[in-house]
């Protein structure tokens, strides 16, 4: 099996947190795709969110499917080169739907060029065996949530 | 992976009705119809270029090596590069092409086999693993839904 790409020290103490609430869910045993596809869909679905709640809702529930799909892997399944590959280009694509349909806005354009250096980085973790990449999804969705946003 | 046909109904009307593009609007409408069939010009250049491995193996199940880059993320990023132009000139003709070539690609990563990271890194994608029959229906209920979808757009019912 090849190597996974290892994560940077900086992300320890969030993946620590996320490793301990992971213990304390109910996973059935199913394949990780579904919540990929469901991901995928949502975020063609925000391309057509009016309100910032419903983008905050969709934006809500990508961000849960992304985290079970996780969760279930490291639960059922073994952690494999070729599951990570598969998070990660679900993962820039579902990016790349949100940032695409927010772009109309000066923020969603500066999402969307992050998200280009998002999609860079992907190609620099399997070069480099380190996984780096910028939780854009979630910064966006604190922004929306913010008041005034 | 869909039809080329199954990709241009389908995407093109995504994009279309994302970035809020009315019928009369017919520059926009050939933009995303373009974006989302000409990705599949590469499989045209691979296949006649490995022709003689097509006629030992068959085309069936074995399109996905007609692949290119460009029908992975690294496609998407330079079709980001070129929207976010775009996004200077024309924000909603960017919105347009990015999206339709999005859909394309997503919807051969679920439907096939893809290499996401290539040419980085080959390692095979499968989402599902779909029969050819399977993939015949799911590319049928596109054209069905989306052409009779297309009826309502072009008819402002949508």
């Amino acid at each position: 099996m090849d190597a996974l790409p290892v994560r940077l020290p900086l992300a320890l103490p969030y993946r620590a947190l996320v490793d301990m609430l992971n213990k304390q869910l109910v996973l059935p045993k199913v394949n990780p795709a579904y919540y990929h596809l469901l991901a995928l869909c949502l975020s063609v679905l925000f391309l057509y969110t009016e309100t910032p709640w419903q983008k905050i809702a969709l934006l809500g529930v990508v961000l849960a499917a992304d985290w079970l799909d996780g969760a279930t892997v490291k639960r059922h399944y073994q952690p494999s080169k070729t599951g990570y590959i598969t998070d990660v280009a679900t993962d820039r694509a579902s990016e790349a739907f949100i940032f695409a349909g927010a772009a109309e806005t000066l923020t969603g354009q500066v999402f969307f060029l992050l998200w280009l250096v998002n999609s860079s980085l992907a190609f620099y973790s399997v070069c480099t065996n380190k996984h780096v990449a910028l939780p854009l999804r979630f910064a966006y969705l604190v922004l929306l949530a913010l008041p005034g946003m | 992976m869909a039809s080329t046909l199954a990709h241009a109904t389908s995407a093109s009307l995504i994009a279309l009705t994302a970035a809020q593009v009315q019928p009369h609007e017919t520059g926009y409408i050939l933009a995303a119809v373009v974006a989302a069939s000409i990705l599949d010009l590469d499989h045209v250049v691979l296949v006649v270029r490995d022709r003689a491995l097509y006629q030992q193996l068959g085309y069936r199940g074995q399109l996905h090596h007609a692949r290119s880059a460009f029908h992975e993320l690294f496609g998407l990023l330079l079709a980001g590069i070129l929207s976010a132009l775009l996004f200077l000139v024309d924000p909603r003709l960017g919105q347009v092409v990015f999206i339709a070539f999005a859909v394309h690609v997503v919807q051969d990563w679920v439907l096939g086999k893809a290499h996401p990271l290539a040419p980085a890194d080959n390692t095979e994608m499968q989402l599902f693993s779909l029969t050819f029959g399977q993939k015949v229906l799911v590319d049928a209920v596109l054209l069905i839904v989306f052409g009779g979808l297309w009826t309502l757009y072009l008819f402002g019912y949508l």
